[in-house]
């Protein structure tokens, strides 16, 4: 059979149903672009996009893209950051929206949901039984599922807090490339000791398995207390922020940073006073109000010894709701006039924080094209994540907008190597392989080729993703 | 239209059906230009965050193919222009995307809430219209409307001379002929579907009762919104003329319209008139009107209802509380709320020309909606649009709903509740 559109529709109608097949053109190119800001390329197109009902309809997809050798790209709602939702050659789009059951399993202790449930979806019915859970990546409201486990990101919420998804995540219904299915984990609260194959999936950058079906443990909603710092000077913040650790204070929820310019944007907007300098929200949490309270006081303690501008316990929810939602907006704003917002991730080590700041503050100097553009700077600062970014003009044509976004990596990979760190929201390999070898060495990149050779022998599933791996 | 141009359009129309695919713009080389730099300076503004499927009625009743996303429809006219593949053999499959669309709104109000605010419907409007002049659109169902409206003035194909039918013999004063302060914009689907009759004259008796000055245009026509809405723009422009030179020598104050889709096309899309004239949808005019002249409620009724919003008062024009205060005036209505209401209200299917057509698989959107009504535990759907009566009447009855619960526009509501007879 030579490989075509039509051959390869045809070929899926009997195993899906007719009517979840499509060999549109239009429905194709629209699977060959993401949030990246460079146009569709021709050659990148998919053959067709095909939305299995169960895991066994994706295994018999998998068996058949492995028969004729023909790449499988799983989509969840297409909004990675880091290019791994665009494919890079022709292939099958394997759309996980129909995987969308969601069941909560309260006597268990578990939320078991299909890859293709959006995160807002899970997390509005999850909170709305009074659990919590780490998922609240900036895409959340359309973000997959499969996409937010394959990544293990948990977006605004700090690690050192309640942790990432994947310390949620006590079992998983998978795909392998080759078409078997498996199920990893338990339906107990204790988590498997020793070899626990959840490990390979969960942050696997979507190499190893296509994830059908997450089970997860239910969290019981904390109580909330909200703080906000103003600093005019954010290398001073940073050592706030440092010395919140040290003094072992209480990690909180989540801890938002916005440089003075970027804050003015939002707080603009949203009808507030521009703040004074650059400003961190936080929030900490409780089984009371009390004590979520008591760990935003000690929070501000550490911070008044760095002399901010203001430090405060914020009372008022709706002051807090107008400070989140300025925070929120400025994306958005920025982008109206048509640009693209393109960021990098560097995340610091404790020790290196305000060094790091200082750097982050610069991070566009003497870069050719990214430095043409004006830096704009936020993070998850709580995370020692910051997120420098500039808008590209939408004028500029394909090549100068990869070349910008791939300066944009190359510094972003000095920063986090020269800190021994890794981003913690985007996966580690799409347009990221040159950084990991570098950061983990040759051995590793090798370690994590043999694996995906061992799970993928003809390098079916997302190839692409494992840059430099054919 | 220039005076050949309306001739040379009169005789093709009388030769063959076909004809009317015939390009309507003296410069449609320009024309078409103008259209391709709207749309490809605006979709180059999406960022594919597909935020804009969130809530978009196609996103959720169509099996979830991403190019029937409101970005999935815009990055498909702009590939189509940018690859030259309009006119290729797919060219039915991007006009059959673009014609999914309820232009319900919901994805402008989203993307500019939440992405880059692009102006998504226009973008749509734009290729609809680029794809009309090309003879690739509109659907075929839809070819046969603009036909209609341009011989007979209406989208259904009726007869002109029985456009007042549906008064019986009511008394009511005809325009220009009397004068009054205010017109009712009737609309064509009130004045042609038998279903509906009830409701115009419903709504001239209410009228009376609050003893409003009104009248009728002898002669209504079309508002002209299925034609903009289907992508003919010459026909929308020269029933926007007629249409506002009949205004403009009624020598009313107020139009008051029946439908919201004669509102927002008067509003919106007739600038002229409302430097002159005032434009309501009939539930704002009565919110108003009964809160300066109190109403006494004769009959009390005591049912459970739920209101649903129609896009064009809602999502276009955020009329969402003067539908609600008339319920809520009147003794014994408990008012329940859908899962899905005002900003985030689901559109009922009739919209974007897809009144004409049938484009979507089971279940369709009116009869989720129905269902959503279903579920509040009320006994009556209200609503205040005459598309979206006739769409969730269809569904209920489709559906053998017929005695858990049934369909009134808020007009009918009120009559009832007011006694008259």
């Amino acid at each position: 059979m030579a490989v075509s559109s039509e051959s390869i529709c045809e070929a899926l109608e009997r195993i899906v149903s007719r009517k979840y097949v499509s060999g549109s053109i239009y429905e194709r190119i629209k699977n060959a672009i993401d949030p990246f800001p460079y146009e569709a390329l021709k050659e990148q197109v998919p053959y067709a996009t095909v939305m299995p009902a169960n895991a066994e309809e994706v295994a018999e997809i998998l068996k058949f893209a492995n028969e004729k050798k023909v790449p499988v790209f799983v989509k969840g709602s297409g909004t990675h950051l880091g290019g791994a939702s665009r494919p890079h050659e022709p292939g099958i789009i394997l759309s996980t929206h129909r995987l969308n059951k969601m069941e909560f399993l309260e006597d268990y202790g578990f939320v078991e949901c299909g890859a293709g449930c959006s995160c807002a979806s899970v997390a509005q019915e999850v909170e709305r039984r009074g659990y919590f859970l780490p998922m609240a990546p900036g895409s959340r409201l359309v973000a997959s599922m499969g996409g937010l486990v394959s990544n293990n990101t948990s977006g605004h919420i700090i690690d050192t807090s309640i942790g990432k998804p994947g310390d949620y995540v006590y079992g998983l219904e998978v795909v392998l490339p080759t078409g078997e299915i498996i199920e990893t984990g338990t339906m107990g609260l204790r988590r498997p000791a020793g070899t626990e194959m959840t490990k390979f999936f969960v942050g696997g950058d979507g190499l190893l398995g296509v994830i059908t079906k997450v089970r997860m443990r239910l969290l019981p909603a904390m109580k909330r207390a909200y703080g906000v710092v103003v600093f005019e000077d954010v290398v001073a913040m940073a050592r706030g922020v440092q010395r919140m650790y040290v003094e072992k204070r209480p990690a909180p929820l989540l801890m938002e940073f916005l440089d003075r310019k970027t804050a003015k944007v939002g707080y603009t907007i949203k009808g507030l006073e521009p703040p004074p300098g650059a400003v961190i929200f936080f929030v900490a949490t409780g089984n009371t109000h009390q004590e979520a309270t008591g760990k935003v006081e000690m929070i501000l303690q550490s911070f008044k010894a760095e002399g901010p501008q203001s430090a405060d316990l914020i009372e008022s929810i709706e002051l807090w709701n107008k400070l989140w939602s300025a925070r929120e907006v400025i994306g958005t704003f920025l982008m109206q006039e048509g640009k693209q917002w393109s960021a990098a991730e560097v995340v610091s080590n404790l020790k290196s924080l305000p060094e790091c700041m200082a750097e982050v503050l610069r991070f566009n100097e003497g870069l050719p094209l990214f430095g043409q553009l004006e830096l704009f700077i936020f993070g998850h600062i709580g995370a020692l994540t910051f997120h420098p970014g500039v808008l590209i003009p939408r004028e500029w044509d394909n090549d100068r907008k990869r070349q910008a976004v791939k300066e944009r990596f190359q510094r972003e990979a000095e920063l986090n190597l020269k800190y021994r760190t890794c981003g913690g929201e985007w996966g580690q390999f799409s347009k990221r392989t040159n950084f990991w070898v570098q950061r983990y060495g040759q051995v590793s990149y090798e370690l994590v080729k043999k694996m995906k050779a061992v799970f993928d022998p003809n390098n079916i599933l997302n190839p692409g993703i494992l840059e430099g791996y054919r | 239209m220039t005076k050949e141009q309306t001739d040379l359009k009169e005789n093709l129309l009388m030769e063959t059906s076909e004809s009317m695919d015939e390009p309507l713009y003296m410069d449609q080389d320009r024309y078409i230009a103008e259209l391709k730099a709207t749309i490809l300076d605006a979709a180059s503004r999406c960022r594919n965050c597909n935020y804009c499927s969130i809530g978009c009625p196609l996103s959720d009743s169509t099996r979830g193919f991403i190019s029937q996303s409101p970005s999935g429809l815009m990055q498909s006219v702009k590939y189509g222009i940018r690859w030259d593949m309009l006119e290729n053999e797919d060219r039915e499959d991007l006009r059959n995307l673009l014609y999914l669309c309820t232009t319900c709104n919901n994805c402008v109000l989203t993307c500019k809430a939440k992405a880059t605010a692009i102006p998504i419907l226009e973008i749509i409007q734009a290729g609809r219209n680029l794809l009309r002049e090309l003879m690739i659109g509109p659907l075929p169902e839809q070819r046969k409307v603009l036909k209609d409206i341009y011989i007979n003035g209406n989208p259904y194909g009726e007869n002109p001379a029985t456009r007042m039918d549906w008064l019986g013999d009511l008394a009511v004063k005809r325009l220009p002929q009397d004068q009054a302060e205010v017109l009712l914009f009737v609309g064509c689907t009130t004045s042609y579907d038998s279903k509906l009759f009830s409701l115009g004259r419903k709504m001239v008796q209410l009228l009376d009762a609050l003893k409003v000055d009104f009248g009728v245009l002898s002669e209504e026509t079309c508002c002209g919104h299925p034609a903009r809405v289907i992508g003919d723009e010459a026909l929308f422009q020269e029933k926007a003329a007629q249409n506002v030179d009949k205004f403009l020598k009624s020598g009313v104050k107020t139009i008051v319209t029946v439908s919201p889709h004669c509102y927002n096309t008067f509003v919106k899309e007739y600038p002229s008139i409302g430097q002159n004239i005032k434009v309501q949808h009939y539930t704002q005019f009565l919110a108003e009107r009964i809160q300066k002249y109190p109403v006494k409620w004769r009959i009390p009724l005591p049912r459970m209802v739920t209101y649903h919003d129609p896009c064009y008062l809602g999502k276009h024009h955020r009329i969402y509380e003067e539908p609600r205060e008339l319920l809520r005036a009147v003794e014994g209505i408990e008012l329940v709320e859908m899962a899905q209401s005002r900003e985030n209200s689901l559109c009922c299917g009739g919209g974007g020309g897809r009144m004409y057509t049938e484009v979507e698989d089971n279940p369709r959107l009116a009869e989720t909606r129905v269902g959503q009504a279903i579920e509040t535990g009320a006994n009556l759907i209200a609503t205040a649009c005459p598309w979206c009566h006739t769409m969730l009447r269809n569904a209920v009855e489709d559906m053998n709903l017929q005695e858990k619960i049934e369909v009134k526009d808020i007009a009918e509501i009120l009559f009832e509740a007011m006694g008259i007879h």
